[in-house]
Protein backbone atom coordinates (compact mmCIF):
# COMPACT_ATOMS: atom_id res chain seq x y z
CA UNK A 1 0.00 0.00 0.00
CA UNK A 2 1.48 3.92 -0.87
CA UNK A 3 2.17 5.83 2.21
CA UNK A 4 -1.28 7.45 3.04
CA UNK A 5 0.86 10.77 3.30
CA UNK A 6 1.01 10.97 -0.46
CA UNK A 7 -2.66 11.52 -0.44
CA UNK A 8 -1.56 15.01 1.01
CA UNK A 9 0.26 15.53 -2.09
CA UNK A 10 -2.77 14.77 -4.74
CA UNK A 11 -4.04 18.66 -6.04
CA UNK A 12 -7.39 19.84 -4.14
CA UNK A 13 -6.42 17.99 -0.93
CA UNK A 14 -6.71 20.26 2.18
CA UNK A 15 -4.40 20.04 5.41
CA UNK A 16 -7.45 20.11 7.69
CA UNK A 17 -10.40 17.66 5.67
CA UNK A 18 -7.71 14.94 5.31
CA UNK A 19 -6.53 15.08 8.23
CA UNK A 20 -9.83 15.22 10.15
CA UNK A 21 -10.68 11.56 8.13
CA UNK A 22 -8.03 10.19 9.41
CA UNK A 23 -8.44 10.77 12.69
CA UNK A 24 -12.02 8.89 12.52
CA UNK A 25 -10.76 6.59 9.97
CA UNK A 26 -9.18 3.02 10.05
CA UNK A 27 -5.06 4.44 9.15
CA UNK A 28 -4.46 7.02 11.96
CA UNK A 29 -1.85 4.98 13.18
CA UNK A 30 -0.15 4.45 10.13
CA UNK A 31 -0.75 8.13 9.15
CA UNK A 32 1.44 8.87 12.41
CA UNK A 33 4.19 6.15 11.52
CA UNK A 34 4.76 7.89 8.41
CA UNK A 35 4.63 11.47 9.92
CA UNK A 36 7.07 10.29 12.23
CA UNK A 37 9.75 9.08 9.81
CA UNK A 38 9.67 11.71 7.73
CA UNK A 39 9.75 14.02 10.52
CA UNK A 40 12.54 12.96 12.42
CA UNK A 41 12.59 15.57 15.13
CA UNK A 42 11.88 15.95 18.65
CA UNK A 43 8.05 16.53 19.90
CA UNK A 44 7.56 20.11 21.48
CA UNK A 45 7.46 19.79 25.23
CA UNK A 46 4.30 21.57 25.19
CA UNK A 47 2.57 20.59 22.62
CA UNK A 48 0.08 18.22 24.73
CA UNK A 49 -1.27 21.68 26.24
CA UNK A 50 -2.47 22.92 22.79
CA UNK A 51 -5.06 20.24 22.98
CA UNK A 52 -6.06 20.63 26.23
CA UNK A 53 -6.99 24.17 25.96
CA UNK A 54 -8.89 23.69 22.99
CA UNK A 55 -10.67 20.63 23.74
CA UNK A 56 -14.19 22.02 23.43
CA UNK A 57 -13.81 23.87 20.07
CA UNK A 58 -12.71 20.70 18.88
CA UNK A 59 -15.09 18.30 19.82
CA UNK A 60 -17.61 21.07 18.89
CA UNK A 61 -16.03 22.53 15.32
CA UNK A 62 -13.43 20.35 14.15
CA UNK A 63 -9.65 21.44 13.32
CA UNK A 64 -11.37 24.71 11.90
CA UNK A 65 -10.92 26.51 15.23
CA UNK A 66 -7.36 25.83 15.26
CA UNK A 67 -5.05 28.29 13.42
CA UNK A 68 -2.90 27.11 11.07
CA UNK A 69 -0.20 27.21 13.08
CA UNK A 70 -1.85 25.15 15.55
CA UNK A 71 -2.60 22.28 12.99
CA UNK A 72 1.10 22.55 11.92
CA UNK A 73 2.06 21.85 15.85
CA UNK A 74 -0.01 18.86 15.36
CA UNK A 75 1.93 17.62 12.34
CA UNK A 76 5.14 17.90 14.16
CA UNK A 77 3.86 16.24 17.06
CA UNK A 78 1.94 12.99 15.41
CA UNK A 79 1.27 11.14 18.77
CA UNK A 80 -0.83 13.88 19.56
CA UNK A 81 -2.96 12.74 17.18
CA UNK A 82 -3.82 9.35 18.96
CA UNK A 83 -4.79 11.24 21.83
CA UNK A 84 -6.99 13.43 19.86
CA UNK A 85 -8.43 10.42 18.17
CA UNK A 86 -9.64 8.86 21.51
CA UNK A 87 -11.30 12.63 22.21
CA UNK A 88 -13.38 13.05 18.84
CA UNK A 89 -14.37 9.21 18.63
CA UNK A 90 -15.81 9.40 22.46
CA UNK A 91 -16.98 13.27 22.84
CA UNK A 92 -17.09 14.56 19.61
CA UNK A 93 -20.30 16.23 18.88
CA UNK A 94 -22.44 16.01 15.95
CA UNK A 95 -19.66 18.18 13.45
CA UNK A 96 -17.49 14.94 13.89
CA UNK A 97 -20.60 11.98 13.08
CA UNK A 98 -20.41 14.07 9.78
CA UNK A 99 -17.25 13.67 8.69
CA UNK A 100 -16.81 9.69 9.98
CA UNK A 101 -20.02 9.57 7.72
CA UNK A 102 -18.26 10.68 4.88
CA UNK A 103 -15.06 9.04 6.06
CA UNK A 104 -16.91 5.86 6.07
CA UNK A 105 -18.33 6.27 2.94
CA UNK A 106 -15.18 6.79 1.10
CA UNK A 107 -13.87 3.10 3.07
CA UNK A 108 -16.53 1.33 2.99
CA UNK A 109 -17.55 1.01 0.05
CA UNK A 110 -19.15 -2.89 -0.24
CA UNK A 111 -17.88 -5.14 -2.82
CA UNK A 112 -21.32 -5.06 -4.55
CA UNK A 113 -24.72 -3.14 -4.92
CA UNK A 114 -26.74 -3.92 -2.37
CA UNK A 115 -30.03 -5.44 -4.46
CA UNK A 116 -33.78 -4.66 -3.82
CA UNK A 117 -35.58 -6.31 -1.21
CA UNK A 118 -37.18 -9.53 -2.07
CA UNK A 119 -40.73 -8.87 -3.26
CA UNK A 120 -41.89 -12.02 -0.52
CA UNK A 121 -43.90 -10.27 2.49
CA UNK A 122 -42.42 -12.55 4.68
CA UNK A 123 -39.07 -11.92 4.00
CA UNK A 124 -39.67 -8.31 3.56
CA UNK A 125 -40.63 -7.97 6.90
CA UNK A 126 -37.76 -9.38 8.56
CA UNK A 127 -35.53 -7.98 6.32
CA UNK A 128 -36.89 -4.28 7.18
CA UNK A 129 -36.98 -5.91 11.31
CA UNK A 130 -32.99 -6.23 10.53
CA UNK A 131 -32.33 -3.62 8.90
CA UNK A 132 -33.57 -0.72 11.89
CA UNK A 133 -32.59 -3.43 14.66
CA UNK A 134 -30.08 -5.30 13.38
CA UNK A 135 -29.12 -8.75 12.37
CA UNK A 136 -28.95 -9.45 15.91
CA UNK A 137 -32.57 -8.85 16.28
CA UNK A 138 -33.53 -10.78 13.29
CA UNK A 139 -31.46 -13.76 14.46
CA UNK A 140 -33.11 -13.37 17.80
CA UNK A 141 -36.39 -13.48 16.25
CA UNK A 142 -35.43 -16.53 14.30
CA UNK A 143 -34.43 -18.19 17.09
CA UNK A 144 -37.22 -17.25 18.79
CA UNK A 145 -39.46 -19.03 15.85
CA UNK A 146 -37.45 -22.14 16.11
CA UNK A 147 -37.57 -23.07 19.47
CA UNK A 148 -40.36 -21.37 21.10
CA UNK A 149 -43.78 -23.62 20.41
CA UNK A 150 -46.26 -21.00 18.83
CA UNK A 151 -49.90 -21.37 17.98
CA UNK A 152 -50.57 -22.34 14.08
CA UNK A 153 -52.22 -18.93 13.88
CA UNK A 154 -49.96 -16.79 15.54
CA UNK A 155 -47.24 -15.25 12.62
CA UNK A 156 -48.52 -16.94 10.09
CA UNK A 157 -45.46 -15.72 7.82
CA UNK A 158 -42.46 -17.03 10.27
CA UNK A 159 -42.19 -20.59 8.52
CA UNK A 160 -41.74 -19.10 5.08
CA UNK A 161 -39.36 -16.94 6.61
CA UNK A 162 -37.45 -19.53 8.70
CA UNK A 163 -37.74 -21.54 5.19
CA UNK A 164 -35.33 -18.75 3.71
CA UNK A 165 -33.23 -17.86 6.91
CA UNK A 166 -29.21 -18.22 6.45
CA UNK A 167 -27.95 -20.83 8.44
CA UNK A 168 -25.46 -18.56 9.53
CA UNK A 169 -28.32 -16.48 11.97
CA UNK A 170 -28.64 -20.07 14.01
CA UNK A 171 -25.06 -19.50 14.71
CA UNK A 172 -24.87 -16.12 15.31
CA UNK A 173 -28.00 -16.51 17.43
CA UNK A 174 -26.16 -19.63 19.51
CA UNK A 175 -23.05 -17.08 19.57
CA UNK A 176 -24.84 -14.11 20.64
CA UNK A 177 -26.86 -15.94 23.59
CA UNK A 178 -23.67 -17.34 24.74
CA UNK A 179 -22.13 -14.31 25.19
CA UNK A 180 -24.88 -12.58 27.02
CA UNK A 181 -25.20 -15.17 29.34
CA UNK A 182 -21.44 -15.54 29.50
CA UNK A 183 -20.91 -11.78 30.38
CA UNK A 184 -23.73 -11.93 32.98
CA UNK A 185 -21.89 -14.69 34.80
CA UNK A 186 -19.87 -13.12 37.02
CA UNK A 187 -18.89 -16.12 38.94
CA UNK A 188 -17.68 -19.40 38.38
CA UNK A 189 -21.21 -21.59 39.16
CA UNK A 190 -22.87 -18.76 36.58
CA UNK A 191 -20.62 -19.60 33.86
CA UNK A 192 -20.35 -23.30 34.27
CA UNK A 193 -24.30 -23.48 34.41
CA UNK A 194 -24.41 -21.08 31.48
CA UNK A 195 -22.14 -23.23 29.37
CA UNK A 196 -24.15 -26.18 29.88
CA UNK A 197 -27.42 -24.26 29.00
CA UNK A 198 -25.42 -23.81 25.52
CA UNK A 199 -24.49 -27.10 25.78
CA UNK A 200 -27.87 -28.32 25.73
CA UNK A 201 -29.21 -25.84 23.28
CA UNK A 202 -26.86 -27.11 20.51
CA UNK A 203 -27.94 -30.25 21.53
CA UNK A 204 -31.51 -29.41 20.90
CA UNK A 205 -31.23 -27.40 17.76
CA UNK A 206 -28.78 -30.74 16.18
CA UNK A 207 -31.22 -33.24 17.60
CA UNK A 208 -34.32 -30.77 15.52
CA UNK A 209 -35.80 -31.60 12.13
CA UNK A 210 -34.45 -28.28 11.01
CA UNK A 211 -36.68 -28.36 7.84
CA UNK A 212 -35.79 -24.99 6.57
CA UNK A 213 -32.32 -26.20 5.12
CA UNK A 214 -31.43 -28.17 2.81
CA UNK A 215 -29.95 -31.58 3.17
CA UNK A 216 -26.30 -30.27 2.90
CA UNK A 217 -26.73 -27.46 4.81
CA UNK A 218 -28.25 -29.32 7.31
CA UNK A 219 -25.24 -31.57 7.80
CA UNK A 220 -22.50 -28.39 8.17
CA UNK A 221 -24.99 -26.94 10.63
CA UNK A 222 -25.07 -29.70 12.27
CA UNK A 223 -21.44 -30.29 12.36
CA UNK A 224 -20.92 -27.07 13.49
CA UNK A 225 -23.02 -27.45 16.16
CA UNK A 226 -21.56 -30.42 17.15
CA UNK A 227 -17.98 -28.56 17.04
CA UNK A 228 -19.80 -26.30 19.51
CA UNK A 229 -21.14 -28.49 22.15
CA UNK A 230 -17.34 -30.12 22.33
CA UNK A 231 -16.03 -26.38 22.91
CA UNK A 232 -18.13 -26.02 24.97
CA UNK A 233 -17.58 -28.97 26.69
CA UNK A 234 -13.81 -28.31 26.75
CA UNK A 235 -14.16 -25.02 28.42
CA UNK A 236 -16.26 -26.22 30.91
CA UNK A 237 -13.45 -28.53 32.04
CA UNK A 238 -11.28 -25.64 32.27
CA UNK A 239 -13.84 -24.14 34.39
CA UNK A 240 -14.26 -26.61 36.29
CA UNK A 241 -10.14 -26.96 36.61
CA UNK A 242 -9.60 -23.38 38.32
CA UNK A 243 -9.39 -21.23 35.23
CA UNK A 244 -11.14 -17.35 35.57
CA UNK A 245 -14.77 -17.14 34.06
CA UNK A 246 -13.24 -14.10 31.75
CA UNK A 247 -10.37 -16.23 30.13
CA UNK A 248 -13.23 -19.24 29.46
CA UNK A 249 -15.30 -16.17 28.45
CA UNK A 250 -12.69 -14.70 26.07
CA UNK A 251 -11.53 -18.11 24.70
CA UNK A 252 -15.45 -19.21 24.29
CA UNK A 253 -16.59 -15.80 22.56
CA UNK A 254 -12.92 -16.25 20.24
CA UNK A 255 -13.74 -19.43 19.05
CA UNK A 256 -17.37 -18.84 18.76
CA UNK A 257 -17.07 -16.03 16.32
CA UNK A 258 -14.37 -17.64 14.56
CA UNK A 259 -17.21 -20.45 13.82
CA UNK A 260 -19.65 -17.63 13.09
CA UNK A 261 -17.36 -15.48 10.98
CA UNK A 262 -16.65 -18.33 9.10
CA UNK A 263 -20.30 -19.28 8.00
CA UNK A 264 -20.76 -15.30 7.46
CA UNK A 265 -18.00 -15.12 5.34
CA UNK A 266 -19.52 -17.85 3.07
CA UNK A 267 -23.10 -18.59 4.17
CA UNK A 268 -23.90 -20.37 0.86
CA UNK A 269 -21.09 -22.76 0.19
CA UNK A 270 -21.53 -24.70 3.18
CA UNK A 271 -18.32 -27.33 3.46
CA UNK A 272 -19.91 -31.21 3.42
CA UNK A 273 -20.35 -32.71 6.15
CA UNK A 274 -17.62 -35.44 6.05
CA UNK A 275 -15.29 -32.49 5.15
CA UNK A 276 -12.73 -30.23 7.68
CA UNK A 277 -12.55 -27.17 6.08
CA UNK A 278 -9.81 -25.36 6.18
CA UNK A 279 -10.74 -21.98 7.70
CA UNK A 280 -13.07 -24.00 10.43
CA UNK A 281 -10.94 -23.71 13.65
CA UNK A 282 -9.97 -27.16 14.88
CA UNK A 283 -10.14 -29.35 18.12
CA UNK A 284 -6.58 -28.81 17.88
CA UNK A 285 -6.54 -24.86 18.32
CA UNK A 286 -8.54 -24.86 21.10
CA UNK B 1 3.25 -6.45 25.46
CA UNK B 2 2.19 -10.13 25.74
CA UNK B 3 -1.08 -11.05 24.19
CA UNK B 4 -2.34 -11.60 27.93
CA UNK B 5 -1.19 -7.93 28.43
CA UNK B 6 -2.79 -6.70 25.57
CA UNK B 7 -6.10 -8.48 26.30
CA UNK B 8 -5.99 -6.98 29.98
CA UNK B 9 -5.82 -3.38 28.67
CA UNK B 10 -8.61 -4.13 26.36
CA UNK B 11 -10.14 -5.18 29.20
CA UNK B 12 -9.65 -2.33 30.91
CA UNK B 13 -10.27 -0.08 28.41
CA UNK B 14 -13.52 -1.72 27.17
CA UNK B 15 -15.77 1.38 28.22
CA UNK B 16 -13.88 3.54 25.87
CA UNK B 17 -13.53 0.95 23.07
CA UNK B 18 -17.26 0.06 22.74
CA UNK B 19 -18.10 3.79 22.43
CA UNK B 20 -15.48 4.29 20.00
CA UNK B 21 -17.15 1.18 18.49
CA UNK B 22 -20.45 2.32 18.69
CA UNK B 23 -19.92 5.62 17.17
CA UNK B 24 -18.34 4.19 14.33
CA UNK B 25 -20.80 1.54 13.60
CA UNK B 26 -23.87 3.98 13.85
CA UNK B 27 -22.08 6.20 11.21
CA UNK B 28 -21.92 3.08 8.92
CA UNK B 29 -25.98 2.34 9.70
CA UNK B 30 -25.71 -0.88 11.13
CA UNK B 31 -26.72 -1.84 14.20
CA UNK B 32 -24.40 -0.88 17.15
CA UNK B 33 -24.60 -3.92 19.92
CA UNK B 34 -24.07 -6.85 17.49
CA UNK B 35 -21.68 -5.19 14.94
CA UNK B 36 -19.00 -3.33 18.33
CA UNK B 37 -19.51 -7.37 19.95
CA UNK B 38 -18.39 -8.58 17.15
CA UNK B 39 -15.77 -5.58 16.55
CA UNK B 40 -14.20 -6.71 20.05
CA UNK B 41 -14.04 -10.72 19.49
CA UNK B 42 -12.19 -9.63 16.26
CA UNK B 43 -9.88 -7.76 18.44
CA UNK B 44 -9.37 -10.50 20.75
CA UNK B 45 -8.93 -13.09 17.62
CA UNK B 46 -6.34 -10.73 16.32
CA UNK B 47 -4.50 -10.57 19.80
CA UNK B 48 -4.19 -14.66 20.52
CA UNK B 49 -2.94 -14.58 16.87
CA UNK B 50 -0.36 -12.58 18.04
CA UNK B 51 -1.34 -9.90 15.80
CA UNK B 52 -1.94 -6.26 17.49
CA UNK B 53 0.75 -3.61 18.26
CA UNK B 54 3.23 -3.79 21.13
CA UNK B 55 2.65 0.20 22.17
CA UNK B 56 -0.19 0.39 25.04
CA UNK B 57 -0.86 3.51 23.21
CA UNK B 58 -1.14 1.94 20.01
CA UNK B 59 -4.08 0.18 20.89
CA UNK B 60 -7.19 2.42 20.65
CA UNK B 61 -6.10 3.26 17.20
CA UNK B 62 -5.51 -0.21 16.17
CA UNK B 63 -9.16 -1.02 17.74
CA UNK B 64 -10.65 1.05 15.62
CA UNK B 65 -8.89 -0.09 12.37
CA UNK B 66 -10.45 -3.43 14.00
CA UNK B 67 -13.65 -2.18 13.89
CA UNK B 68 -13.63 -1.02 10.40
CA UNK B 69 -12.87 -4.40 9.32
CA UNK B 70 -15.58 -5.93 11.84
CA UNK B 71 -18.21 -3.41 9.95
CA UNK B 72 -16.68 -4.07 6.45
CA UNK B 73 -17.82 -7.58 6.96
CA UNK B 74 -21.25 -6.82 7.99
CA UNK B 75 -22.16 -4.74 5.39
CA UNK B 76 -20.42 -7.19 3.06
CA UNK B 77 -22.49 -10.16 4.76
CA UNK B 78 -25.55 -8.26 4.43
CA UNK B 79 -25.36 -7.27 0.81
CA UNK B 80 -24.25 -11.24 -0.36
CA UNK B 81 -27.10 -12.41 2.22
CA UNK B 82 -29.77 -10.13 0.60
CA UNK B 83 -28.94 -11.02 -2.67
CA UNK B 84 -29.22 -14.34 -2.18
CA UNK B 85 -32.68 -14.53 -0.05
CA UNK B 86 -34.93 -15.55 -2.40
CA UNK B 87 -32.51 -18.83 -2.71
CA UNK B 88 -30.10 -18.68 0.17
CA UNK B 89 -29.66 -21.79 -0.03
CA UNK B 90 -28.83 -22.29 -4.10
CA UNK B 91 -25.65 -22.39 -5.07
CA UNK B 92 -24.69 -19.17 -6.68
CA UNK B 93 -21.53 -17.86 -7.70
CA UNK B 94 -19.39 -16.49 -4.89
CA UNK B 95 -18.23 -13.18 -5.00
CA UNK B 96 -15.15 -13.86 -3.11
CA UNK B 97 -12.65 -11.44 -4.41
CA UNK B 98 -11.07 -9.92 -1.37
CA UNK B 99 -12.10 -6.46 -0.21
CA UNK B 100 -9.75 -3.48 0.49
CA UNK B 101 -9.78 -4.34 4.17
CA UNK B 102 -10.04 -7.74 4.51
CA UNK B 103 -6.69 -7.84 5.90
CA UNK B 104 -7.33 -5.03 7.99
CA UNK B 105 -6.90 -6.70 11.53
CA UNK B 106 -4.07 -8.35 10.78
CA UNK B 107 -1.43 -6.77 12.15
CA UNK B 108 2.33 -6.52 9.94
CA UNK B 109 5.38 -7.06 11.13
CA UNK B 110 6.33 -3.22 13.50
CA UNK B 111 9.58 -3.82 12.17
CA UNK B 112 8.74 -4.04 8.43
CA UNK B 113 6.25 -0.94 8.85
CA UNK B 114 9.19 0.93 10.75
CA UNK B 115 11.55 -0.13 7.42
CA UNK B 116 8.23 1.09 5.48
CA UNK B 117 8.10 4.04 6.44
CA UNK B 118 11.84 4.91 6.92
CA UNK B 119 11.83 4.48 3.22
CA UNK B 120 9.41 6.85 2.38
CA UNK B 121 11.59 9.39 4.24
CA UNK B 122 14.92 8.30 2.47
CA UNK B 123 12.84 8.71 -0.99
CA UNK B 124 12.18 12.23 0.29
CA UNK B 125 15.45 12.83 0.80
CA UNK B 126 17.04 12.09 -2.25
CA UNK B 127 14.34 14.39 -4.08
CA UNK B 128 15.80 18.13 -5.54
CA UNK B 129 16.10 20.42 -3.39
CA UNK B 130 13.16 22.79 -3.73
CA UNK B 131 10.98 19.48 -3.91
CA UNK B 132 12.09 17.98 -0.61
CA UNK B 133 11.58 20.98 1.09
CA UNK B 134 8.16 21.62 -0.64
CA UNK B 135 7.11 18.07 0.49
CA UNK B 136 8.70 18.08 4.33
CA UNK B 137 6.56 21.77 4.66
CA UNK B 138 3.10 19.66 3.47
CA UNK B 139 4.14 16.96 5.76
CA UNK B 140 4.11 19.41 8.18
CA UNK B 141 0.42 20.30 7.79
CA UNK B 142 0.92 23.93 5.59
CA UNK B 143 -1.18 24.75 2.60
CA UNK B 144 0.13 25.35 -0.31
CA UNK B 145 -0.81 28.90 0.01
CA UNK B 146 2.24 28.93 3.10
CA UNK B 147 4.41 26.30 1.28
CA UNK B 148 4.67 29.06 -2.11
CA UNK B 149 5.44 32.24 0.77
CA UNK B 150 7.83 29.83 1.86
CA UNK B 151 9.80 28.63 -1.12
CA UNK B 152 8.77 32.14 -2.95
CA UNK B 153 7.48 30.73 -5.81
CA UNK B 154 3.98 31.40 -7.68
CA UNK B 155 1.10 29.66 -5.98
CA UNK B 156 0.55 27.30 -9.45
CA UNK B 157 4.27 25.87 -8.94
CA UNK B 158 3.09 24.38 -6.12
CA UNK B 159 1.00 22.19 -7.31
CA UNK B 160 3.54 21.00 -10.19
CA UNK B 161 5.57 20.35 -7.92
CA UNK B 162 3.75 18.09 -6.40
CA UNK B 163 2.62 16.60 -9.32
CA UNK B 164 6.40 15.74 -10.25
CA UNK B 165 7.16 14.54 -6.39
CA UNK B 166 4.42 12.31 -6.37
CA UNK B 167 5.77 10.68 -9.84
CA UNK B 168 8.95 10.37 -8.37
CA UNK B 169 8.14 9.03 -4.72
CA UNK B 170 6.05 6.25 -6.57
CA UNK B 171 8.79 5.67 -8.58
CA UNK B 172 11.45 5.61 -6.16
CA UNK B 173 9.18 3.23 -3.74
CA UNK B 174 8.23 0.63 -6.17
CA UNK B 175 12.04 0.18 -7.31
CA UNK B 176 13.35 0.40 -3.52
CA UNK B 177 9.91 -2.41 -3.15
CA UNK B 178 11.41 -4.42 -5.61
CA UNK B 179 14.71 -4.21 -4.72
CA UNK B 180 13.78 -5.50 -0.96
CA UNK B 181 11.92 -8.26 -2.02
CA UNK B 182 12.81 -9.41 -5.57
CA UNK B 183 10.57 -12.33 -5.92
CA UNK B 184 7.28 -10.31 -5.03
Amino acid sequence: MPPHLLGLLQEGVEVRPWLERHLVGPDLLAVVGELAAVSGREADADAGGLLVAQRTEILEHGLASLTDEEVQVLFRNPALLLRLQEWVLVDGGPYWDGVLSGSANRVLVPPSPVPKLPARPGLSRLWAVASHAGIAAMAAALMWFLIVPRPPTEHPTAKEDIAAAPPDLLLSTLARQLDEKLSAARRGPDALAALQQMHDTCATLAAAPLPQLSDSARAAVRRDLSWLQTQIAAQRRILEQGAEVWQVRSTVESRVHSLVSTRWRDPVDLPDATQDPDDLPSEDTF
Amino acid sequence: MTGDEAKQVLAEIRPTLLKVAGRIVRANGLSSEDAVQDAYLKALRAIEAGSFPQERGHLLAWFTRVVYSAVYDALRGRARRMARVPAVLDREPADDRPGPLDQLVEWEDEGLIRRSQALLASCIGQLPGEERRAVELRFQGMTNRQIALALDVPLGSVSALFRSVMGKLRRGLAAAGSRADPAG
